[in-house]
């Protein structure tokens, strides 16, 4: 089983970031907001959901159910991953 | 204001503040400087984290599941003029009530008089809502994209029935917004239940924040208005075209995290001692006001008892001939604090035939008390005397 690596969600705005924050957490999720450059879209605001998980991708999904787009994904090291 | 004044000039802004506000407020100077939602830095985001605990909690309040539909304004007339300007497109007609404000009175009248839009002022019977709906369903055109109305009248108190008549607008296919700038923090407000499409309300009246601060709330349904201000968002820099998303879509430039510290205060003093309580200890001043003043010769409280019936704790009276101007500021040296003459509302003054004369309003708050109202009455009664 794959274990758990670190995740930067790349939101539009940092008030979809708290408001992504507060929807993982209410699925035991928990997440933190920041604005790290090294993560950064072009796209978005600069500010990112940081999350450990197994499956960023269900984790985008639930935050897409949410009305929360995510911009973009990186690994840890800063490599896209969506 | 000196330590002897007595404060009844709640309905213009709140006095005194909770602690709990003048902590928020506090609380910029130490903890939360930083422009929130720009950088990336500790006091930034620390900033940014209560600011969304603001939003948080307002929607919390007033009934909306996504706090990214609750937007900071400068005061209520911000908003206002946010929905009037941001909704209404060419040609379009608006309906307004005739107790309305010029912060919603002025901005129709403009856009009326340059043709941009075609409005009517539909007369209300308070105390009466069936004649209110019936005035207001006879007044719908094909054209009505709009029914913007007070939920209180500042200067009468009068309140309205803006559950029904947002369900009468939205049976027409007509967006329905309130001002609830005397009610917000004294009357239950549900943007879901009702239906509203757009809410606004001040921060530093009912809800006990300081000056500069309002809150504009958008439904869940409701399209969203054009911006009337458009730049720096922190968000999406790059493009030219103003963010489309709520809040940013009508949030430019930096917010006043002072003003936001000391109302999410105030939001948290107005939760924790509940709405309903605040009405109830509220309206048991206004009705004891009413009866004291009713019973001075020589004074005239205006409003029946059918009209008042349900009133927001705003009442407004006239000593003899004297102007409101007049009543207010003598009483003003008695030690009282009231505002007189016709409080930005000069259709509400023409409905009830006050606008010579003008009116001065006492407005209740949650801190008045018994003996102040008693004290209030006596230097009425005195000025009568005087006359």
């Amino acid at each position: 089983m794959p274990q758990p690596s670190t995740v930067y969600l790349q939101i539009s705005s940092v008030t979809h970031a708290y408001r992504g924050q507060r929807v993982l957490e209410r699925h035991g999720i928990p997440a933190t907001v920041q604005r790290d450059s090294r993560f950064a879209s072009p796209r978005g605001c600069g500010y990112q959901i940081r999350i450990r998980s197994q499956d960023p991708q269900a984790v985008r999904r639930l935050l897409l159910e949410s009305g929360i787009r995510v911009l973009g994904m990186k690994d840890g090291d800063g490599n896209d991953i969506f | 204001m000196g330590t002897e004044m007595i404060y009844f000039d709640n309905a213009a802004t709140t006095w005194p503040k909770p602690a709990a506000v003048r902590a928020g407020a506090i609380n910029f100077f130490s903890r939360y400087g930083a422009n929130p939602g720009r950088s990336g830095h500790r006091m930034s985001m620390d900033a940014a984290a209560q600011i969304y605990r603001c939003r948080e909690l307002a929607a919390e309040m007033f009934g909306l599941s996504d706090p990214a539909r609750v937007i900071f304004t400068q005061n209520c007339t911000q908003g206002l003029n946010q929905i009037i300007k941001g909704v209404l497109q060419h040609g379009d007609h608006l309906l307004i009530s005739d107790l309305e404000h010029n912060s919603v009175y002025r901005p129709a009248y403009r856009l009326g008089q340059e043709g941009r839009i075609q409005y009517d002022i539909v007369a209300t019977r308070p105390g009466n809502d069936e004649a209110t709906l019936r005035a207001f369903s006879e007044a719908i055109r094909p054209n009505t994209r709009l029914i913007l109305v007070t939920h209180c009248s500042n200067v009468f108190g009068f309140r309205l029935p803006v559950e029904r008549l947002c369900a009468l607008a939205h049976r027409r296919g007509v967006l329905f917004a309130v001002d609830a700038a005397q009610s917000a923090g004294t009357f239950p407000i549900d943007c879901a239940q009702a239906g509203y499409d757009y809410v606004a309300m001040p921060g530093h009246k009912g809800l006990y924040g300081p000056t500069g601060t309002g809150l504009l709330l958008i439904g869940e349904n409701a399209p969203l208005p054009v911006p009337l201000m458009e730049g720096g968002t922190g968000s999406v820099s790059r493009n030219p075209v103003q963010p489309q998303e709520l809040p940013d879509l009508l949030e430019s430039g930096t917010l006043n995290t002072f003003g936001i510290l000391g109302l999410l205060g105030g939001l948290r003093f107005v939760q924790r001692t509940g709405i309903r309580q605040i009405a109830r200890q509220e309206d048991i001043l206004y009705q004891k006001l009413r009866r004291n003043l009713s019973g001075i010769p020589g004074v005239k409280v205006l409003g029946d008892t059918a009209a008042c019936q349900g009133a927001a704790p705003v009442l407004s009276f006239q000593v003899g001939g004297q102007t409101g101007e007049q009543t207010a500021a003598r009483l003003a040296d008695m030690g009282f604090a009231l505002r007189g003459g016709l409080h930005c509302a000069p259709l509400a003054h023409q409905k009830m035939g006050t606008l010579d004369q003008g009116t001065a309003r006492a407005g209740i708050g949650y801190f008045n008390t018994g003996e102040q109202v008693d004290a209030l009455s006596n230097a009425v009664e005195r000025l009568v005397r005087r006359r």
